[in-house]
């Protein structure tokens, strides 16, 4: 009986991970900027996840949950070093200048947010990419919501200074969303 | 406005497209892995379990009193004390005395000024506080180093901390101050005293406030735990502030003069919302009183910041809609400010500021409500909003978002009358 109540949690597990996998996957790889790590950084959370699968009833969003495990996940994995660890074994991710004017967005854009402290990076992915409020975010990351507003706006300003032929410091009529 | 954040989310995951590239997460080595580890974790407190001394007892001596979303009780004391001491469950909020003499009418008006910034006018600001006098307040500038940056009057001077994200957090009136700095190894709090900056002892930390005497409120950063501590000084150690059984982590966010830090406590049981709570300079500790909004007891409410025995927060509903809370540590009384998304400071006086639902600028002291006004007009989507206050309430630090520089970020501060 007890034997059929773990396979039924765990079949309950692969099923939800299995919805899951795709976003966590995209998230990581704009956090770490490269796959194989990503791979890492979402096979870690997961895992994690899985020793605290049997006090999921005690949580109020398990998506958000996932997520801000796997974003901790990242910042202490580049406390530690670990990502530069994993960066002599894995394929380096090619980067660009921000400067090239010629190069594509994506490829510019991926350069700016390798460039971004890992932190502002983690507020720009989970405010765009997991399309988390402003109070979420800070409470992932320990920090205020001004922080998170003050983060977000300068990750933009720098995003647009570069992509779309925004000039840089130049006024212009766009502002800046970063409501929650 | 919102098309052009659709274009920015559309690139976010462009990047993250890499077609392909077989991934290489196993679900069921995931499994399998975390079977292994609750295997692990059961030894290990089987082990524990079995050599359970009084040194252990010792170091937790209290359990907090049933989190069950009513009004709180008290819930924690020094680690010191003996178990005899240990409040029954229940035992409703501790009041605390506190010299409210002299308090004033809120002001009429406030007039604003830009904080200036090294760099020029495309260069975005971000003010995290002010001392009690008004003199010094404290942030950072978003130039390409992202440099910290302490105002005296409202003018800037800038503070190399070292890392790559580095931030000023509270100042003094002999304008000292603490913060962090990030670095490859983690978070480093440090203090700015005498003009020269040192790192506080105790690892990975950050710096959270600090005090007329000194003393600095804060939290170690232990990987996924965090442990809210005190420095009595920049030169001490720091110590752990006493917390319930069970606490998964703990934030130190503010210290009032008399040495009295706010902050939250995380517990994994009922669920991961922040209760908000304040330890006393005599070791005691308890929850702040269960803000009610809407009918419903929060799950979710923080203390941010005390002067004089006031204390302002937020509480958030699970909707992830938030408001303005005051506390007030003489009368035990929680109010939830409706009005407000954002309350980030108060005075001794217990007047407010922080942002309201219009995302404007205001200081409000529960009954009336003061505009900051702002300094730019701001753009459609915009955030105006006070960030901290002077002792006296007439000093008054904040942002407006510029519409005519593509909504940038400015630091702002208001001398009020």
């Amino acid at each position: 009986m007890r034997s059929e109540a773990i396979d039924e949690s765990d079949r309950l597990y692969t099923e939800y991970i299995t919805t899951q996998l795709g976003q966590l996957r995209r998230l990581a790889i704009v956090l770490c900027q490269d796959s194989h790590r990503a791979d890492d950084l979402v096979q870690e959370a997961i895992t994690k996840l899985y020793t605290r699968w049997h006090r999921r009833h005690a949580i109020d969003h398990l998506d958000r949950y996932l997520r801000s495990i796997l974003v901790r996940e990242f910042l202490d994995s580049q406390r530690v070093g670990w990502m530069r660890r994993v960066r002599l074994a894995a394929e380096s991710p090619e980067m660009v200048s921000p400067q090239a004017d010629s190069v594509e967005d994506r490829m510019v854009v991926r350069a700016l947010l390798g460039q971004m402290p890992a932190r502002q990076r983690a507020v720009v992915v989970l405010r765009f990419m997991c399309d988390l409020p402003v109070d979420e975010v800070a409470e992932i990351l320990g920090c205020s919501e001004g922080t998170v507003k003050s983060q977000t706006s300068a990750g933009l300003v720098t995003l647009r200074r570069h992509v779309g032929g925004v000039s840089d410091g130049a006024p212009s009529p766009r502002s800046v969303a970063v409501r929650s | 406005m919102q098309d052009e954040n659709e274009e920015y989310r559309r690139l976010l995951n462009t990047v993250a497209d890499q077609p392909g590239i077989a991934s290489t997460v196993d679900i069921g080595r995931a499994i399998a892995e975390g079977k292994h580890r609750q295997r692990v974790r059961r030894m290990r407190v089987v082990a524990a379990t079995a050599g359970v001394s009084a040194v252990a007892v010792m170091a937790i001596p209290f359990a907090l009193q049933s989190i069950d979303r009513k009004p709180v009780g008290l819930a924690s004391a020094a680690p010191s004390a003996p178990a005899s001491a240990t409040p029954t469950a229940k035992a409703g909020f501790q009041t605390r005395p506190y010299d409210r003499s002299g308090t004033r009418a809120l002001p009429a008006s406030c007039t604003p000024r830009k904080l200036a910034v090294p760099g020029g006018n495309g260069i975005q600001s971000y003010v995290t506080n002010v001392d009690p006098s008004g003199l010094y307040a404290t942030g950072r500038i978003y130039d390409d180093d992202q440099n910290p940056v302490i105002w005296r009057d409202g003018h800037p001077t800038q503070i190399s901390m070292g890392g790559d994200d580095d931030m000023l957090q509270d100042a003094t009136s002999k304008g000292d101050a603490v913060g962090f700095s990030y670095r490859s190894d983690g978070p480093q709090a440090q203090a700015y005293v005498g003009g020269v900056l040192t790192k506080l002892r105790g690892g990975s930390a950050e710096a959270s406030g600090i005090n007329e005497r000194g003393a600095i409120s804060g939290f170690l950063d232990e990987g996924r735990t965090r442990t809210a501590v005190t420095w009595p000084s920049a030169a001490s150690d720091p110590v752990r502030l006493a917390v319930p059984e069970g606490t998964l982590r703990a934030m130190a966010n503010d210290i009032d003069e008399d040495g009295t830090i706010v902050g939250n406590i995380v517990r994994f049981l009922p669920n991961n919302g922040r209760i908000a709570y304040v330890w006393y300079p005599d070791g005691t500790a308890q929850a702040l009183p269960t803000p009610v909004w809407e009918g419903q007891y929060a799950t979710d409410f923080d203390a941010r910041s005390i002067s004089n025995g006031w204390v302002t927060g937020y509480v958030t509903l699970a909707q992830k809609r938030s408001a303005g809370v005051r506390w007030d540590l003489v009368t035990g009384k929680v109010m939830v400010l409706d009005g407000l998304e954002w309350s980030n400071d108060v005075s001794r006086f217990g007047w407010i500021v922080g942002m309201n639902t219009h995302q404007d600028a205001v200081m409000t002291d529960g009954v009336n409500t003061v505009p900051l006004t702002a300094l730019y007009a701001k753009p459609e989507y915009g955030m105006n909003w006070g960030e901290a206050i002077s002792d006296d309430g007439l000093t008054i630090v904040g942002h407006n978002d510029d519409k005519s520089y593509d909504g940038l970020q400015r630091a702002v501060i208001w001398k009020c009358k």
